[in-house]
């Protein structure tokens, strides 16, 4: 019997992390790829993609997918497990920021901070979060659906508020102030003893900040992705499914809805909490602005893009939420390379980039370009947008079901049933 | 007792000869103080001459003064060379006449042609320096006055120039070029080079004629060169000094002479390749400080042997111009006649007989973002984010002007690569953008002329230190000349608070009636309470009572009743915003509608033209008082102005006219100024763009008062900001570059600073979040 997909003899089997060998190795060596993947390796640079991504100048971008990642995977139980829509998520971001600047920050005339160290202030950033989840969650059990997103929507604007009406926490205006460094330290001593924002020493090799901070982050991610997968295997994560299923049926049979709403509220909060004091701590400066209706859009199209309801999802929707631009940027660039110079394809180029007034074409290469012909940065939102769209018309799975699909369609092939 | 006889008639001759070539003609005449020092005989026989006298100007800085410094000429001669300073070239030419000097260095050729006219015996073996730009004519800026339209410009106008020497004979050889009837306009003589600045000043004339320093005056003082010393040259028009020799001199000495100007050629030749190492040099001999003989080396040249050799020096045009200046005088009545030829009086045997030296460049250091070739200058600007539409245009004017750098041949013989990333106006992309400028080798930048936003410049203010790099910010924060928040980040004009200062100023001085009340409202932050404080600084330092203190009140997005609740009940008279333009059409239109009447001004940009297209247009019209960092578009006619519309209406036709464009040149003016320095140092590094930024002096053309960031922050902060009043009628939206048209701005201070501005010592933000 073994070693025979999709056939399972016990409910444990079928829940099992890792149901098939070839899985583990793959996730294994994935793994090694990601852990060698800062370094300039030979074996690095053969893999397409990977092999640029950790450059200093990619790797910060990747660092910043990885912090969205903890809160997209925060979103991912709170929709994805349990189905509550929430337009609120980046104020849970914002709550978990203040919080770090709060415990972590340096106190001065007019900002309050205790100057705590980062393993007091990260928890604080998520246990803090968390709380005020708990505190929104019975509005959760009152409304449903698109009215559970406008009160969700409505957070945001109560956090941009508050934030002005505290100044000594969020610093003056739009010019925020300065968080805590990604350090660790014992306790309030001189010199941290881990310091991930500067470059440095780690046994025979020399590491960047990016590199260290890339660590860091990696392992946070899989610790939180670990989490997230197992709390669907629990009855807890059950709970969570059959309320998202329909939750009056839930609640008939014998699923406390209250409970486990609040209980999503809380952990996907948590997780939010700590990527927002992550993401500022990260950045080193940041105006409440971040903490926008804009950043709880992105969250959920990540969500959407990637797949509802899947790890692998949130990864693939993270990745391409984030990096996209920079990829639709690099394509340009490339695109205007062929048109400029004499290739096979240098006239279909051509008559797809304007490259200044007068030469016709849909995608301008002028940096100031506004309107059409469409710059870049305009490119990237209506793909984005256009993507959005077609996932929630054609591929709800999103990109998990694209993946989905062309597996299975490999597995049967050549046989099409 | 002979010898002093035979001097006293050789100065009566010259005083004859001063007073009618004025005393412009000569070079030095007018920097160096008349210092002749008769120098001591020198009797030794031709044969064995045991030291060489040499006459120089003081004052008057040249390549080989450090070849003079260093005892250069003594070592190649084998001999003590005397320098001799003098106060005249007709100085220099009695003494070579009387045998006290045996070389003049940098003699001035009109009284060389003078003294060979009648009957002394010199010669010319070579050409010192040209400065064809160094003796020039400009045009006042009222009158408009420019190559193409000088004969219509002119007619009937009056122009400051001397009269029967060299800057008149230039002066009637350009208006001749330019077609200009000599009769058409008024010359009025002039008293000299004070003079001709004064005359200038007084804005009685529309063109005054000087030489050196007096030049540098009126173009600083907004003037315009109706020629350039270079188009001057295209058309024949040469200012130059020469080296000459009495002709026995170089019979008995040739080896002395060909010695001395081979000396003087690796001079010439060091200098070209690394001018920067010498300039301390040549301004101790000169006895000069170093920025005021860089001044005057900035207009000078010196030829190398094959191009004094050439037809355009002594092949022939010296020669020439020798005797039409001769020709020029005798019609002038000054002298009697001239020679029919003076091909005799100039002597290449000695040029001919010495080498070429090869000018070796020295090439700049540098370390990231600089190739031989290039020079890659970054902006990371919002493209895509809340002030896209600004940002745009700023970023484009930016481009324009690296262009026309580049089409001017670049900077230190590199092109400039203009590499623009978007920052969305968002913190986190802000500083993924900044990896890709800081990274090393050719794929960095090694300077910053736009970081978008003040959060954003904050956030990689530290590591614009670590990473040694200079950032122009698009943020007039009060911070930022405060070294501990911003060293790295320079910043252009005057800053937030200030600016509030002077506004409350102006209009309590100016603008009220009675007693002034004041009501001061602003958004929160760096931007907002920065003016608001400048505001309520003045405020107190005058003694203005403040009836309505709304700092930080504007929140975006609320509901703005209780502000203009407040503003209407508290009787104020005077207005001070800190706001956006949008914020200001609302609370300014709440407070209108329930018949509020004060005179309103804020920080830029609480204001915006677009207002203009509003009902509100009256209302800003009548009460509203425009301040901004710097000039608006087309509301000046400075040298920089000009410059900036001609390239934009070249490069940019159809672009719609905008204030934008003005913050972007002066941005990209101060990273280019900055460059240059950093060229010049031959320090093209990081750390050395920071150093040069740190020593440079920006010359914004007027478009905003000049700056440096060199010194204590308080020693360099600007002070003075520009404000305008409103003219709806001359108000035309959307017209393009080529259309022309205006903002409907009309200037009022060019540059305004008010007592308690002046007053005010620096020491960090006015407003601080720590």
């Amino acid at each position: 019997m073994r070693g025979r997909p999709n056939l399972y003899t016990s409910y444990e089997a079928e829940t099992k992390l890792f149901p098939t060998a070839t899985k583990k190795v793959l996730l294994g060596l994935f793994l090694v790829v990601l852990v060698l993947m800062p370094f300039d390796l030979w074996v690095v640079d053969q893999i397409p993609v990977v092999r640029f991504l950790g450059d200093s100048v990619w790797l910060r971008l990747v660092n910043r997918m990885l912090i969205f990642t903890i809160g997209a995977l925060g979103l991912h139980i709170l929709s994805g497990l349990a189905g509550q829509l929430s337009l609120g998520h980046a104020f849970f971001g914002g709550v978990g920021a203040y919080t770090a600047v709060l415990v972590g920050g340096k106190s001065s005339a007019n900002l309050w901070g205790w100057g705590l160290p980062m393993w007091v202030w990260l928890p604080a950033a998520g246990v803090v979060a968390a709380a005020v989840g708990i505190a929104v969650a019975p509005t959760a059990v009152r409304v449903r659906g698109l009215y559970l997103g406008i009160v969700t929507l409505g957070l945001i604007f109560i956090g941009l508020h508050l934030s002005r009406v505290f100044p000594e926490i969020a610093g003056p205006g739009d010019l925020g102030r300065k968080w805590p460094r990604l350090e660790m330290r014992l306790w309030k001593e001189e010199s941290a003893f881990i310091d991930f924002s500067r470059d440095g020493h780690w046994l025979w090799f020399d590491v960047t900040k990016h590199q260290k901070t890339y660590f860091l982050m990696l392992g946070l991610v899989l610790l939180m992705a670990w989490f997230a997968v197992n709390l669907g295997r629990t009855r807890t994560g059950r709970a969570l499914a059959a309320i998202r299923d329909r939750d009056i049926a839930a609640e008939i049979m014998g699923v406390p809805e209250y409970r486990y709403k609040t209980t999503a509220f809380a952990i996907s909060s948590f997780y939010a909490g700590v990527s927002g004091a992550l993401f500022a701590s990260f950045v080193g400066q940041i105006p409440p602005e971040q903490w926008s209706l804009r950043a709880s859009v992105t969250f959920l199209a990540a969500l959407l893009i990637g797949g509802m309801g899947r790890i692998s999802g949130v990864f693939m929707g993270c990745f391409f939420v984030v990096m996209s631009h920079r990829f639709v940027e690099e394509i340009v660039d490339w695109a205007k390379h062929q048109a400029e110079g004499d290739g096979l394809f240098s006239p279909v180029f051509d008559l797809v980039i304007s490259r200044g007034s007068g030469d016709g074409g849909l995608i301008s290469v002028a940096e100031t370009a506004l309107g059409y012909p469409l710059p870049a940065s305009a490119l990237d939102e209506i793909i984005y947008g256009g993507l959005i769209i077609v996932f929630l018309l054609f591929e709800p799975l999103g990109m998990y079901g694209i993946w989905i699909k062309v597996r299975n369609y490999w597995k049967g092939w050549p046989f099409s049933y | 007792m002979k010898r002093l006889t035979r001097v006293l008639a050789l100065l009566l001759t010259l005083t004859m000869v001063a007073a009618a070539c004025g005393s412009d003609d000569d070079g030095g005449g007018d920097a160096a103080p008349a210092t002749t020092a008769a120098p001591a005989a020198t009797e030794a026989p031709a044969a064995s001459l045991s030291e060489l006298n040499v006459a120089y100007f003081l004052e008057w800085p040249t390549a080989n003064q450090v070849a003079q410094i260093e005892q250069t000429y003594d070592a190649a001669l084998g001999m003590t060379v005397n320098w001799h300073s003098f106060g005249s070239g007709g100085d220099m030419a009695l003494a070579m006449e009387a045998g006290d000097i045996d070389i003049a260095y940098s003699q001035g050729l009109t009284p060389f042609a003078n003294f060979v006219t009648s009957g002394s015996e010199l010669e010319i073996v070579g050409v010192a320096v040209s400065y064809a730009d160094a003796d020039n004519c400009v045009a006042h800026p009222d009158y408009g006055v420019t190559a193409a339209n000088a004969a219509e410009t002119l007619a009937g106008q009056k122009v400051y120039a001397p009269v029967g020497n060299v800057t008149h004979y230039k002066l009637l050889k350009m208006l001749g070029h330019l077609g200009v009837p000599l009769d058409s306009f008024e010359h009025v003589p002039s008293d000299g080079g004070a003079a001709a600045v004064a005359a200038f000043e007084s804005g009685d004339v529309a063109m005054a004629c000087a030489f050196g320093g007096g030049v540098l005056s009126m173009l600083a003082a907004g003037g315009n060169l109706v020629m350039t010393g270079g188009e001057q040259e295209d058309i024949g028009i040469r200012v130059f000094d020469i080296i000459s020799i009495p002709t026995q001199f170089g019979v008995d000495h040739p080896d002395v002479v060909e010695t001395f100007l081979q000396v003087t050629e690796e001079a010439n030749a060091a200098y070209a390749g690394d001018r920067g190492s010498m300039e301390a040099s040549i301004a101790e001999a000169a006895g000069m400080t170093v920025e005021g003989s860089n001044a005057l080396l900035d207009m000078f040249s010196f030829p190398d042997r094959a191009t004094q050799l050439s037809d355009a020096w002594l092949g022939g045009t010296v020669q020439d111009v020798m005797k039409q200046q001769m020709d020029f005088f005798v019609e002038q009545g000054e002298i009697p006649e001239a020679l029919d030829s003076y091909d005799a009086f100039v002597n290449t045997s000695f040029l001919e007989a010495i080498s070429d030296v090869e000018v070796v460049v020295v090439p700049s250091a540098y370390d990231h973002g600089v190739t031989d070739t290039t020079i890659r200058v970054g902006a990371i600007a919002d493209l895509s984010g809340r002030f896209a539409s600004l940002t745009t245009q700023i970023v484009d004017a930016q481009s324009v002007y690296w262009d026309m750098v580049n089409a001017n041949g670049g900077i230190d013989g590199k092109q400039v690569e203009f590499v623009v990333l978007d920052n969305a106006y968002d913190v986190a992309t802000h500083l993924e953008r900044y990896e890709a400028m800081r990274d090393t080798g050719a794929d960095g930048v090694v300077i910053l002329s736009n970081s978008t936003g003040s959060p954003h410049t904050a956030a990689i203010s530290e590591m614009l230190v670590e990473d040694d790099l200079a950032a122009v910010p698009l943020s007039w924060y009060s911070g930022w000349p405060d070294a501990e928040y911003g060293a790295n980040v320079f910043e252009n004009g005057t800053n937030y608070c200030y600016e509030g200062m002077n506004g409350v100023e102006y209009i309590a001085a100016n603008m009220i009636d009675g007693e002034p009340k004041l009501a001061v409202i602003s958004f929160p932050g760096e931007y907002g309470q920065d003016g608001a404080v400048g505001a309520k600084m003045a405020a107190e330092a005058l003694g203005i009572e403040v009836v309505y203190d709304g700092e930080a009140a504007i929140i975006p997005g609320a509901d703005q009743t209780p502000v203009i609740t407040g503003l209407v009940e508290s009787g104020a008279n005077m207005v001070w915003l800190t706001s956006s333009p949008g914020l200001t059409a609302e609370i300014m239109g709440g407070a209108a509608a329930q018949g509020f009447q004060a005179v309103w001004s804020g920080n830029s940009p609480s204001y915006n033209p677009v207002l203009l297209a509003t009902p509100l247009a009256p209302y800003l019209e009548a009460n509203y008082l425009v301040s901004t960092y710097n000039l608006t578009w087309g509301s000046s006619a400075s040298p920089g102005m000009v410059e900036m519309e001609q390239e934009m209406l070249a490069a940019r036709p159809d672009g719609v006219i905008s204030d934008s464009y003005v913050i972007g040149w002066l941005e990209a003016m101060a990273a280019h100024q900055i460059l240059e320095q950093a060229a010049k140092n031959k320090d093209m590094t990081r750390a050395g763009v920071v150093a040069a930024a740190n020593e440079v002096s920006i010359d914004y053309g007027g478009l905003t008062p000049n700056q440096s960031w060199s010194g204590t922050a308080g020693e360099n902060v600007v002070k003075s900001s520009v404000l305008f009043t409103l003219d709806t009628s001359i108000y035309t939206p959307e017209a393009t570059i080529t259309e022309g048209g205006s903002l409907g701005s009309v200037l009022l201070e060019e540059s305004y600073m008010g007592s308690v501005a002046a007053a005010h010592e620096y020491d960090g933000a006015c407003f601080s979040a720590s």
